[in-house]
């Protein structure tokens, strides 16, 4: 019987009855206090990934190195490339600058603690919309059906402004100033995100095959904490984590605060700490700080551990035993050092002006346990403290799918007239969603590290050289919340694709991924389905491209209570399922293919061909245009893509080929214009000023918007070999236009200042934030 | 009616001081204080227009909360406050 003050307790805690018996049993007695806290963090979702961990197990990991330490990488010549994504929504939502720096600080030590250089920092955030789309009436009247459900108002406009702004001035403060570039990300806007923002950053690191150290702990190593002094910060970060988030003032407590310059200080400390070779194991301290980094370490090489609390240097008075082990301060490292080792770690610590202590050592046998003045505290079996229970999810398909599927967007064909187009391309282009994010991505240093080779400006994946092995390799982060509201596992399916798109339009051969998996509470089987469908959907994806994940983290119970007034009942938004992957890829093709075109040049459309049967289920015009989301989303056709790859690569080693750009955002009017809208940056481009494009194309909203998969478009000089190629090859094509110096964009029905559109599409995001 | 008014923030107790870690290392260095405590903040002398001193004090506490510091990590405290005329 457990008595009612426990299951109270349980109930703050986070843990569940049954988990308390587990507990119980593999203790063979009550747990402490003490000891209760412990498990409570360690087998919370943050750390224990107690509803993902057999899930996550399904995803292939061939070829991966190391997919099961603090990052995994891949081998690429006598290097291996560490890459990793991390979450830090529910901070962010408290506080965005913090927020959006801690998780930067987060992900650049877990990438750290394998003894690998950063060398670069990605993002893909996710807002509540800033602003409503008005659109004239004439277009109103002609749509048949319009969503109004929208829980937007004036006030969320600018909290979603000042959380997009908190956030990226956070990213660029923290990562700027740890040295580490900024070279590539994403950003998008939804109303499911209105109450719960989505901040994942992802980073990558260098290390020789042979430097790489891991987490795991041998016997008789002494453990040295480094870097910055515990505080009381971001005290149950992980178990706040787990939780959906309620309320606004009593949750910010649970904020860490970042330091950047001890961070790059921690850096440097850490790298060159990890070259001796008195030095076995090391790991950083993020959720669940001291507690889930030391337990790990003991648990993964097998070994006792005991821990001496008096000896972590604290930076407040008074701090209980539970908040020494499970504060979440900022900017520490633990090593696991012989004799000599720690006096190395003290040396270069003093050097770098970082604390370091012993605080404690690792023996023979499988406990672990914690001391304060000699007084034994805590006594648990560490492999029972690291492994949680796991549990199977209840999934269950939610009846709004096969709704959904069925709804179609029924447009008057009276829409069509070429002044609504012409309103629509201005639309499109101004809307936060497609615009460019030059607004954010100018805050970031993108260069730092001299390994960048293009601008963040340029579409495609962001390309970093790598003398060490004197070859080039790209990252890039994708997601599209839409599509898998709409069909969980084809929008996971599809986002690796387009993911894959993405590298071959830069002529980047994909490597493997890593992923952040966010939605809501997974205990709710609608959820629950969700996420079992989007494992499913990236692991065949994976399977078909034969790529490995090398990396993961998930987030859950990203939903938030938007409060009524007081006669009707609290409403809960949940976030869309949002898989975001980052890709790792190697260049293939002699240069990094940009997205461009220059004048007097053929622009053709490569891949399957859009009509008005074409499934374009979840394409960013119904949503921007009439607020609606339905349909079916596309089908990949693997060989096809397959044969488009090859192509690409072939006609830019043949130097056929001046620029290249995969079909997605806003159907091949957004590619159109984006590639229009980047050649203008080449300063190459004689007369890009005068840059124009002229082409035949239907009066059509869905043909001119609409999303399918498999598409690109290419940019040549000589047509005719191009066209000859594609004719040989067999892949369907369509020459869409030529590039003129007229400095118009002709529709054949419409003519458009490409100039005027231009400045739009680089502006307004900024006039908008 | 105008009033003047001074306002300290510093970072909250529990909060990291980098720029106070900072001096506090120097001291040492300098042998003039060891391991000193010390704690940065600001001071901010400002003015407000109001009709009474009531609505002065609603005004200056939405302007510091607002603008003037980040509630999450930051106190406040207002140390004078008087009318000037």
């Amino acid at each position: 019987m457990i008595k009612f003050e426990t299951i109270k307790k349980l109930e703050k805690l986070g843990l569940s009855q049954y988990e308390y018996e587990e507990i119980v049993k593999k203790l063979n007695r009550k747990p402490n206090e003490l000891e209760l806290y412990l498990f409570s963090a360690m087998w919370s979702e943050h750390c224990g990934y107690k509803h993902s961990k057999k899930y996550l197990d399904m995803l292939p990991r061939t070829k991966s190195l190391f997919s099961s330490e603090n990052a995994g990488g891949i081998k690429i010549g006598n290097h291996v490339i560490f890459f990793k994504t991390e979450s830090h929504n529910h901070p962010s939502a408290v506080e965005p600058y913090q927020g959006a720096a801690t998780g930067i600080g987060g992900i650049l030590r877990d990438i750290l603690a394998m003894n690998a250089r950063p060398i670069a920092l990605l993002n893909s955030l996710k807002f509540g919309p800033i602003e409503r789309m008005k659109l004239p009436d004439d277009i109103n009247n002609a749509v048949s059906i319009i969503n109004n459900d929208t829980h937007c108002d004036m006030e969320s406009f600018s909290r979603n402004k000042y959380l997009l702004n908190g956030v990226a001035e956070g990213i660029s403060d923290y990562g700027n100033s740890t040295g580490v570039p900024t070279i590539g990300g994403e950003v998008s806007f939804n109303e499911c995100y209105n109450l719960s923002p989505l901040v994942n950053v992802m980073a990558a690191g260098i290390c020789h095959k042979n430097n790489v150290k891991t987490a795991a702990a041998k016997e008789n190593l002494y453990v040295t904490l480094i870097g910055s002094a515990t505080g009381r910060d971001g005290l149950f970060g992980a178990a706040f984590a787990s939780k959906e988030l309620e309320g606004d003032s009593s949750d910010r407590l649970s904020v860490q605060i970042g330091d950047a310059y001890t961070k790059k200080k921690l850096i440097e400390a850490t790298l060159e700490i990890l070259q001796s070779k008195n030095v076995f194991c090391s790991q950083d301290l993020g959720a669940a700080g001291l507690l889930s980094s030391t337990s790990e370490m003991a648990a993964k090489g097998d070994v006792s551990m005991d821990l001496y609390l008096d000896k972590v240097p604290l930076r407040e008075e008074n701090m209980q035993p539970y908040e020494v082990m499970l504060s979440e301060s900022q900017e520490r490292m633990v090593f696991g050092a012989n004799k000599a080792g720690v006096d190395e770690i003290v040396k270069i610590c003093k050097k770098y002006e970082l604390n370091a202590a012993i605080i404690g050592k690792t023996g023979k046998g499988n406990t672990y346990n914690l001391y304060h003045n000699d007084i034994l505290l805590a006594s648990v079996p560490v492999k029972a403290l690291c492994k949680p229970v796991l549990y199977d999810l209840n999934p269950k398909k939610p009846e709004y799918i096969d709704v959904l599927k069925k709804k179609k967007l029924f447009l008057d064909t009276k829409i069509n007239t070429p002044q609504n187009i012409k309103y629509l391309i201005f639309k499109i282009t101004a809307a936060p969603a497609f615009a460019s994010k030059k607004y954010i991505y100018s805050q970031y240093d993108s260069t730092v590290c001299a390994r960048t080779l293009k601008n963040p400006h340029f579409i495609g994946v962001s390309p970093l050289y790598i003398r060490e092995e004197d070859t080039t390799i790209g990252f890039s982060m994708d997601s599209n919340e839409d599509l898998c509201l709409l069909n969980p596992y084809t929008g996971a399916f599809n986002i690796i694709f387009e993911s894959y798109r993405n590298a071959v339009s830069s002529g980047f051969e994909p490597l493997g991924i890593t992923n952040c998996l966010n939605f809501a509470n997974p205990e709710k089987p609608d959820v629950a389905y969700q996420f079992t469908e989007t494992i499913k959907g990236i692991k065949d994806a994976l399977c078909t491209l034969n790529l490995p994940v090398v990396s993961g983290n998930v987030s859950f119970y990203n939903e938030g209570v938007k409060k009524t007034d007081i006669h009707t009942d609290d409403v809960k938004i949940k976030i869309n399922p949002t898989p975001v992957i980052g890709m790792l890829s190697i260049l293939k093709t002699k240069n990094p293919i940009y997205t461009r075109s220059l004048s007097d040049e053929t622009i053709f459309v490569i891949g399957k061909q859009i009509n008005k049967n074409s499934c374009t289920g979840a394409s960013l015009y119904q949503r921007l245009f009439f607020n609606f989301l339905g349909g079916k989303p596309d089908i990949i056709d693997f060989e096809l893509e397959m044969k488009l790859k090859s192509a690409i690569f072939d006609l830019n080693i043949k130097g056929e080929i001046s620029g290249a750009i995969d079909v997605s955002k806003g159907g091949i009017i957004g590619a159109l214009l984006i590639m229009l809208f980047n050649s203008f940056n080449f300063n190459d481009n004689k007369n890009s000023e005068q840059l124009g494009f002229s082409c035949c194309l239907p009066c059509d909203i869905d043909i001119l918007f609409g999303e399918i998969t498999g598409r690109y478009l290419i940019s040549a000089k000589n047509a005719d070999k191009v066209e000859q190629y594609l004719i040989g090859s067999q892949i369907p094509y369509e020459k869409l236009g030529k590039t003129n110096n007229t400095g118009n964009l002709n529709l054949g029905f419409v003519k458009i200042n490409l100039a005027e559109l231009r400045e739009i599409y680089e502006n307004s995001l900024e006039r908008k934030a | 009616m105008k009033f003047s008014a001074t306002i300290n923030i510093k970072l909250k107790k529990q909060i990291k001081d980098a720029k106070g870690e900072a001096v506090s290392a120097v001291l040492s260095r300098i042998g003039l204080e060891d391991k000193a405590k010390v704690r940065i903040g600001k001071i901010f002398e400002l003015e407000v227009n109001a009709e009474n001193e009531d609505a002065a004090k609603t005004k200056l506490n939405k302007i510091i909360f607002d603008v003037l510091m980040n509630p999450i990590v930051e106190t406040y405290e207002i140390t004078t406050f008087e009318v000037i005329n």
